[in-house]
């Protein structure tokens, strides 16, 4: 999808969308009726939009930067990683300030999120820039192909460690 | 295949393609752009950390909810952590497996 669609407005799309989980969690939360479902229900929902959301930033990279591809990846990386601790760091307030406001806070995060890619300007497939190549049928059904793609290499193997330590760490 | 002395080969032609640009009065314009660019990217970063600082949160009240206000056994957020996992993983899997034509095209 973000190959094909313009990710600045995926983007804001997706930002907005994930407003919702939290503000609604925060809505069940105050009414005292939390249950296990609802949290499965929120983490499918936030897990989703992750699963949207990454690619289409990574895909917007390389529409907003046109040179120094390597240096800006480190940044990004390093960046993705400060505000993450921020972010722990502010969630660890959650017991003196509460799961609502904490959602709350969450939301408007996302918000200003949205707003800061709603500044950035259009960015349009690169399939209507593109000279159009051949698309050979041995390279689209080879999944060795995909692995060595240098487009795809970097977005998937992290997911897949991350998601993979995610989970062992949990079930530790 | 290039080795190293192909490599190094390019630098020069760069170097003199830049000095000639500069020569030719389009300093400012560059200038410019690498300054637009550079907001562009800050924008982007910013609408990046607010998404990961967003999911920080989101890494540490998910159990805090489970242990604390459900008052469940920690062994409950972690099935529940791999659930929010499994959509993105999913996804990372299913690219592998039928490639869009755009990133085959890109092969």
């Amino acid at each position: 999808m973000a190959d094909r669609a313009d990710c600045r407005t995926l983007l804001i799309r997706y930002h907005l969308l994930a407003t919702l989980p939290p503000l609604a969690l925060g809505v069940v939360i105050a009414s005292h009726s939390l249950s296990h479902a609802v949290l499965i229900v929120y983490g499918l929902a936030m897990g989703t939009l992750s699963a949207l959301v990454i690619p289409t930033r990574v895909a917007l990279l390389t529409r907003v930067i046109s040179r120094g591809l390597g240096r800006a990846v480190a940044v990004t990386t390093a960046t993705e990683l400060i505000a993450q601790m921020l972010g722990i760091m502010l969630a660890g307030l959650a017991g003196a300030i509460g799961a609502v406001s904490l959602l709350v806070a969450q939301a408007i995060t996302l918000a200003l999120g949205a707003l800061a890619v709603s500044r950035l300007s259009a960015a349009p497939s690169q399939a209507v820039h593109a000279p159009a190549r051949v698309v050979s049928v041995p390279c689209a059904t080879d999944t060795r192909g995909v692995w060595r793609s240098p487009y795809r290499r970097w977005p998937r193997s992290r997911m897949s460690m991350s998601s993979a330590l995610a989970c062992g760490g949990s079930g530790a | 295949m290039l080795g190293p002395l192909g490599g190094l080969g390019h630098l020069p032609r760069d170097a003199g393609q830049k000095s000639h640009l500069n020569a030719g009065g389009c300093n400012s314009d560059s200038a410019a752009t690498q300054a637009e660019e550079k907001l562009k990217f800050r924008r982007y970063l910013a609408g990046m950390a607010s998404w990961f600082a967003s999911f920080g949160m989101q890494v540490i009240l998910f159990p805090w909810l489970v242990t604390v206000v459900r008052a469940r056994p920690p062994a409950g957020s972690a099935s529940l952590r791999c659930r929010s996992w499994r959509p993105p993983s999913l996804s990372c899997s299913s690219e592998e497996r039928w490639p869009t034509a755009r990133t085959a095209a890109r092969c």
